[in-house]
């Protein structure tokens, strides 16, 4: 069943433009499918060939007295893509706001267990929230450019905190909007509003926004899901490519971007993680029947 | 297709085509009424004061003289207790219904915001009369005894700044009239400026937060600028408001007509000048030039809404198109 979907997508033998007309990814589903693309994901199970960059254990989170995770128990690999799949409401997105803790802007909301990342537990009270902010960047499902201008959109996250020099800040801006590929697009209007931007475009500028601060991590939640194939694609691709240098968690409601962008993913159903494998094995031959039963359409 | 077609002809009139033009009409109407009246209180305003701005021409805002016994009226008095009696109250209220707004919005507890909030809202609800005598009878032997003495040894000998807190401390005074108006407009502003604060999008908040900045960043970098307009609004209404007062600041103020030497010492307000006066206005220049005293408060608010427009306009220009 899974191997249907695979096979939608690999234009093995298929016409590549034919592809490209229907599914916005085609290209980059072309690239992966050269020999030593294909098989950087499948380079071993998780975690034991690569080291665990953030370690979840014995994870519950609740809103109030409703508990959205149960016992989470998962390592995000270090330079690599993971992404969360699942039903809306399985607590994908949850986990992702446990990570920077960003669910304690909410009061009622409290996460128990533990989050280890570079031998730090991430819930301790001790941690410098801002700090710890500052490693683990997010972007959202919806792009949130701040009211304004594009340069210092990108500016006002590193002022918080680095003092850079004028043409060092200029640097930094251009090195990361050159990473999220929207320097071509907006070096010329560096001084416009944000909000001036294209919605693929905006959500680029956040990501840009989020690299700036040179994180160790990546937080993605549904970045294409308010944008159309084309910005789709574009997202998809530089994820692709910031895989090299950052760790990514990426959520997703659409199953095919976690098989394109992901090396690993996790299934998420009603607050547990029911199946977690690098991405190959996990979509080609799942271990759960739950998760062949979401992957294939059969429910979710 | 055929049959659509054929419906679209013989609806085009109906009943609703008509309620909607009757709809139309009565709405217009109700907003051509707003211009008609300010059209025609600026125009009452202009034909009562007309015998005063002839006699006096422009001398009559610079002039400090006002005196009904040889019927020499000048209107500089009452414009300088005005403004900077207003000018007081927004330097307090302002930052004062910011901390408030900002408190209420993003850092108070949940069981806490309500409260606040209410208590905020009761004192917009409180007569100004209740303010007046409050002030008169409570706050101003209170300034007089514990705050002014203590202000005017502490900052009475710097420059500048030293004027403004010189005078008599006896409580009546601009000073006084500035504090009770900072109370009075603090509901107004912290109102509209919660209201706006409160509709920042949450997840423009959270990726600010989610960049490591701390609230008082998130507040002047993202909430700030996401609501200039509405916090503008805010500061303009309470300034509005503080530039018309009347009843509380005819009773604090002191009403001695004569350009005071520092904030302590009694001033008075182009509206606390009619409100005392107009009964007692007996000649027809006397009321001609209270009514231009009218008008030119009438300029003064037109004056400050031109410039609340001015600087939107220049703060949507710094921050790009």
């Amino acid at each position: 069943m899974t191997s249907s979907t695979t096979d939608t997508l690999n234009p093995a033998g298929a016409s590549v433009m034919t592809r490209d007309t229907h599914s916005p990814t085609g290209r980059q589903q072309t690239k992966r499918e050269t020999p030593a693309e294909a098989s950087a994901p499948r380079q071993g199970v998780v975690a034991k060939d690569n080291p665990c960059k953030i370690k979840v254990e014995n994870l519950g989170f609740n809103y109030g007295k409703f508990q959205a995770l149960k016992d989470i128990n998962l390592d995000i690999v270090d330079n690599e893509v993971t992404a969360f799949i699942g039903p809306s409401g399985c607590g994908k997105s949850t986990l992702l706001r446990c990570f920077n803790r960003i669910f304690e802007l909410y009061p009622g909301h409290y996460a128990t267990g533990s989050i280890e990342m570079d031998g730090q537990n991430l819930l301790d009270k001790s941690i410098d929230l801002n700090v710890l902010r500052s490693k683990i960047g997010m972007v959202f499902q919806k792009p949130t450019p701040f009211p304004m201008s594009i340069y210092d959109n990108i500016a006002f996250g590193v002022r918080l905190y680095e003092k850079l020099k004028r043409h060092e800040m200029d640097e930094r801006v251009e090195w990361s909007l050159k990473k999220a590929a929207l320097w071509d697009e907006v070096k010329d209007k560096l001084r416009a509003n944000g909000s001036a931007l294209s919605g693929g475009q905006q959500q680029r500028l956040c990501i840009a926004r989020a690299i700036a601060v040179q994180p160790d991590v990546l937080l993605l939640d549904e970045p294409a899901s308010a944008l159309d194939p084309v910005a789709t694609l574009k997202i998809e691709e530089l994820v692709h490519e910031l895989r090299e240098e950052y760790t990514i968690v990426i959520v997703t409601h659409n199953m095919q971007q976690a098989a394109r962008v992901a090396g690993y993913t996790a299934f998420f159903h009603l607050g547990e993680v029911i199946e977690y494998a690098d991405t190959d094995s996990l979509f080609t031959n799942p271990r759960e029947k739950r998760t062949e039963d979401y992957l294939t359409g059969r429910y979710g | 297709m055929g049959d659509a077609d054929a419906t679209l002809a013989p609806r085009k009139k109906t009943v609703s085509a008509i309620g909607d033009r009757v709809f139309h009409g009565v709405t217009a109407t109700s907003a051509l009424i707003v211009l008609a009246l300010i059209g025609g209180i600026a125009a009452a305003l202009v034909v009562g004061a007309w015998p005063a701005l002839t006699k006096f021409g422009p001398a009559f805002v610079t002039s400090m003289d006002w005196n009904p016994v040889t019927d020499e009226y000048g209107a500089a008095v009452a414009i300088f207790g005005t403004l900077a009696s207003s000018a007081l109250a927004m330097v307090i209220a302002v930052p004062v219904s910011f901390g408030i707004a900002l408190f209420v919005t993003e850092l108070a507890p949940v069981w806490m915001r309500q409260p606040i909030s209410t208590a905020v809202e009761l004192l917009a609800a409180i007569p100004s009369i209740i303010y007046g005598m409050w002030g008169l009878f409570v706050f101003a032997p209170f300034l007089s005894t514990y705050v002014q003495p203590w202000l005017s040894s502490a900052l009475g000998d710097w420059p500048v700044v030293g004027y403004l807190f010189s005078g008599p401390p006896i409580g009546i005074g601009i000073f006084t009239a500035g504090m009770v108006l900072a109370i009075m407009i603090i509901p107004f502003i912290t109102a509209v400026m919660r209201d706006t604060f409160e509709v920042v999008p949450g997840v423009l908040k959270e990726s600010s937060y989610a960049l490591g900045a701390t609230t008082w960043e998130v507040a002047r970098s993202v909430i700030l600028p996401y609501t200039k307009t509405g916090v503008i609004g805010g500061i303009m209404l309470g300034l509005g408001r503080a530039l018309g007062e009347t009843m509380a600041v005819t009773f604090v103020i002191g009403n001695a007509h004569s350009i005071p030497g520092g904030l302590f010492y009694p001033g008075n307000s182009i509206a606390a000048t009619l409100a005392n006066e107009f009964t007692e206005a007996t000649g027809e220049i006397y009321t001609s030039a209270l009514i231009a005293l009218g008008l030119v408060l009438f300029v003064i608010t037109l004056i400050v809404l031109i410039l609340a427009r001015l600087l939107l306009l220049r703060l949507s220009a710094q921050e790009g198109q």
